[in-house]
């Protein structure tokens, strides 16, 4: 990798002090599980590296009203086996568990998933300068593009890798940046951007010189929560689909309902029809397959990944009826 | 290697022949001596022999002759496998693996082959492929991340019978095992789901595509 200094803030003002308004100059970094295999690949080269373990806050701490404010150095492993945690947001906990491996998520802090930057083969390869690399092409849509967005119209077709985002938006979370201006709060359905033209070397609102410091849950009511991962691999894969699923129930009947898909877009995929489809229905297969089916009704494939489609739907309907209660959802032959 | 090591005690043999006053062709080697045939006491000790080795230690090679390579080995394996039609994801739950051995040399490291072996064509069937992107040939997963291999979840259990007939002598060990296990996944999704799928890795996409195509 190539040369660079390195600092060690004490809090988070010396370390936003650190950082450059010039994307790319100067990288944080937390448990360094994406950004030294960026540098090694020499896909990131910053002329220094700013160490926020220490700066910034790992702790979970209670809100009034009922919530949790989560550090961003908090660690992927901590999070998953938190109790309040898996009490409040069990989708978040179990989406934390089945991150990368166990040295991952030991090393891996909440910040850094959620920052991460995309798994994409064209965008890690040194050879390939495409728009995320100040170029004018994304190889993926003429290319290989089975593991690429069915949701959006380019110029980027990657798909968001954090899996923590996904429960962080369904359950309306906020995170809390902290630049050289101060402190500012994004939803976390606002944090994360579609591509355009103007923003693609991004995936996110943060600026180079701003660090997300805090990941604020509210308080979840009574919601009944769901979440289903597809991966190929059982052991240390990416999922090829994943879906969060959020109810507010009326008896038997939905009330209200979050759906959120990942691995099938540059952000986490609300998906509002599939919500619509489900509200004052009661949970079973049929309804459950049927906002599925709404879910990826806009979804439109490149010429390998037209699998997702089923791929999704499945994770969508099975996060349903987990939520629902309804068991017995995997149909082997 | 059997006659490599013939070749090496014979050239110890060479050795020592003067310092006991007799021709090397009269000695055998047994119960730690090497001695004159039927003449135990006229040798000496494993160790002493050794001992006139010399500066110059004995190395020699054993060469390939004809009847020495493995011809005409075999083995059946059996696959049970679980398809999640939704996703197109197969789980391989187990294989049984029975492998013809002719003489069995080390049983441990036999049956560690046939457990190497099937692994390895387990990754053949379900993980590895070498994808090229079409429009330059760059390979785009030259990396652990996206060249898939199992780990540890994804190895199935795989019991092992070894047959043992030591009257066919040494037979191969190393590649047999390696070719029935992708077949046998791919029997046993065809019995599962009732197409067989002709292109390996079986990817979740060529699973639900074959699905699409006979529903069809």
């Amino acid at each position: 990798m190539k040369p660079f200094s390195y600092v060690n803030p004490a809090n988070e003002k010396d370390a936003v002090r650190a950082l450059s308004p010039e994307r790319d100059k100067v990288a944080p970094i937390a448990g360094g599980q994406d950004l030294l295999a960026l540098m090694k690949d020499y896909i990131a080269q910053p002329d220094r590296v700013v160490n926020v373990k220490g700066a910034l806050d790992a702790a979970v701490t209670p809100m009034p009203g009922g919530g949790l404010k989560i550090g961003a150095a908090m660690k992927v492993a901590d999070l998953a086996e938190h109790a309040e945690v898996v009490r409040l947001y069990p989708a978040l906990a179990q989406a934390a568990i089945e991150v990368g491996t166990p040295q991952i998520r030991n090393q891996g802090t909440v910040g850094g998933n959620l920052n991460q930057r995309p798994r994409c083969w064209y965008y890690r390869n040194e050879e390939f300068i495409c728009f995320k690399k100040g170029g004018n092409v994304c190889f993926s849509p003429a290319g290989e593009n089975q593991f690429h967005a069915i949701f959006g119209s380019g110029p980027s077709f990657i798909v968001h890798p954090s899996s923590l985002a996904v429960p962080a938006v369904a359950y309306g979370a906020t995170f809390r940046l902290f630049g050289p201006k101060g402190e500012r709060m994004v939803p976390a359905a606002e944090y994360f951007t579609m591509p355009t033209l103007q923003n693609v070397q991004s995936e996110n609102v943060l600026a180079p010189d701003e660090l997300l410091t805090h990941v604020i849950l509210p308080a979840p009511g009574t919601v009944k929560s769901g979440h289903y991962e597809v991966r190929y691999k059982t052991s240390h894969d990416w999922p090829i689909a994943f879906a969060t699923v959020l109810l507010g129930m009326s008896g038997n009947t939905v009330r209200t309902a979050r759906i959120v898909m990942g691995a099938v877009a540059p952000v986490p995929w609300r998906s509002q029809p599939a919500e619509a489809a489900l509200v004052g229905k009661p949970i079973n297969e049929e309804t459950a397959a049927a906002a599925a089916e709404a879910a990826l009704r806009d979804a439109r494939p490149l010429s390998q990944n037209a699998y997702k489609i089923q791929v999704a739907k499945t994770a969508v309907k099975r996060a349903i009826l987990e939520a629902g209660g309804v068991t017995g959802g995997v149909k082997t032959l | 290697m059997r006659i490599a090591a013939v070749n090496a005690l014979d050239a110890l043999k060479d050795k020592i022949a003067p310092a006991l006053g007799v021709e090397a062709a009269t000695l055998v080697a047994s119960n730690g001596r090497i001695h004159v045939k039927d003449n135990e006491s006229k040798g000496m000790s494993w160790a002493d022999a050794c001992k006139h080795i010399g500066p110059q230690p004995i190395s020699v090679e054993g060469n390939w002759q004809p009847g020495l390579s493995s011809v005409t080995t075999s083995g059946v394996q059996f696959a049970e496998v679980a398809v999640d039609i939704e996703t197109g994801i197969v789980k391989v739950k187990r294989v049984l693996a029975i492998q013809d051995c002719g003489l069995i040399v080390s049983k441990l490291t036999a049956e560690s082959q046939v457990y190497g072996g099937v692994i390895g064509s387990l990754n053949f069937a379900m993980f590895e492929d070498r994808i090229l992107d079409r429009n330059t040939g760059q390979m785009v997963n030259p990396n652990m991340e996206w060249y898939l291999l199992a780990g540890m979840s994804d190895v199935p259990k795989i019991d092992v019978r070894l047959i043992d007939q030591p009257e066919r002598g040494v037979v191969g060990i190393g590649e047999p095992p390696t070719v029935s296990t992708a077949a046998a996944i791919t029997c046993a999704i065809r019995n599962a789901i009732g197409v067989t799928v002709r292109s390996l890795p079986l990817t979740p996409a060529k699973i639900l595509q074959t699905l699409a195509q006979q529903r069809a």
